[in-house]
């Protein structure tokens, strides 16, 4: 049997933890509470991809509410001077962060891309798999957090 | 770099990437580095990228602390007070 490495449901629950408790939740009233899973809001969707070792995407997808929230939270403004910009900044290091912290639980060497952030819609991903995924709500609002790995690595090893 | 050689006072501190359009991390450092006029200045890799080799290869150019995310406040601040930046009683 092939041993597959790479991130769990509890790995990714861990980061996330650490992620909120750091940036979103620094006083510990609103931490992302994990449901099961359901259908990812498609408000905003923000990744990073990985090839080397081991080739695929880590997605962060959200209401656009919670990416409002983010934004506020992670670059101190207030919830009514958001923009779009921040929201696109805010995702998109939010994605980096996950990402990063994905990636040191993987075969190295790794590189990892710049985010990229989509305001209601979402990239295509062809040929992958989804390896282990967070669903939560946080402050009333869906959250969803997606390892993604390339089919084509995962048939070839198979 | 532009951005650097367009003020006419350096900064006495940079929090670096490594991952960023144009220029990575690295390469930012090695370049400030390389020049004279931004000797004093403090460098300080604050990232998500913590294989040992980064670690090892950003400092060897000329940073002077790695600090991976996610990272705390305080954690930032502690750095900066070894580095003799911030007053250590600033440390909580």
């Amino acid at each position: 049997m092939n041993e597959r490495h790479g991130p769990t449901d509890a790995d990714l629950l861990t980061i996330a933890e650490q992620v909120w408790t750091s940036y979103l939740d620094v006083d510990g009233m609103s931490p992302l509470v994990p449901v099961p899973a359901e259908k990812p809001s498609l408000d905003v969707s923000a990744s990073v991809s990985m090839t080397g070792a081991w080739r695929g995407h880590v997605v962060v997808r959200c209401s656009a509410a919670a990416a409002r929230n983010a934004a506020a939270a992670l670059l101190g403004v207030e919830l009514d001077d958001v923009t779009t910009e921040d929201v696109t900044d805010a995702l998109g290091e939010l994605a980096n962060i996950i990402g990063g912290n994905v990636k040191s639980l993987l075969p190295e060497p790794c590189a990892l891309s710049l985010p990229h952030v989509l305001i209601h819609g979402e990239s295509g991903y062809p040929h992958v798999v989804e390896v282990c995924r967070l669903s939560g709500t946080w402050r009333e609002e869906s959250v969803t957090i997606s390892v993604l790995e390339s089919a084509l690595v995962v048939e070839r090893t198979e | 770099m532009d951005l650097l050689a367009a003020d006419d006072s350096p900064p006495d501190l940079a929090l670096v990437d490594w991952n960023m359009p144009e220029m990575n991390g690295l390469e930012f450092v090695t370049a400030v580095r390389a020049d004279p006029k931004y000797r004093a200045m403090t460098l300080m890799m604050v990232t998500t990228e913590g294989e040992q080799s980064q670690i090892v290869r950003a400092l060897a150019a000329g940073a002077h602390e790695y600090v991976i995310k996610p990272f705390t406040p305080d954690a930032i601040v502690e750095k900066l007070a070894l580095l003799g930046l911030v007053p250590n009683g600033a440390v909580a």
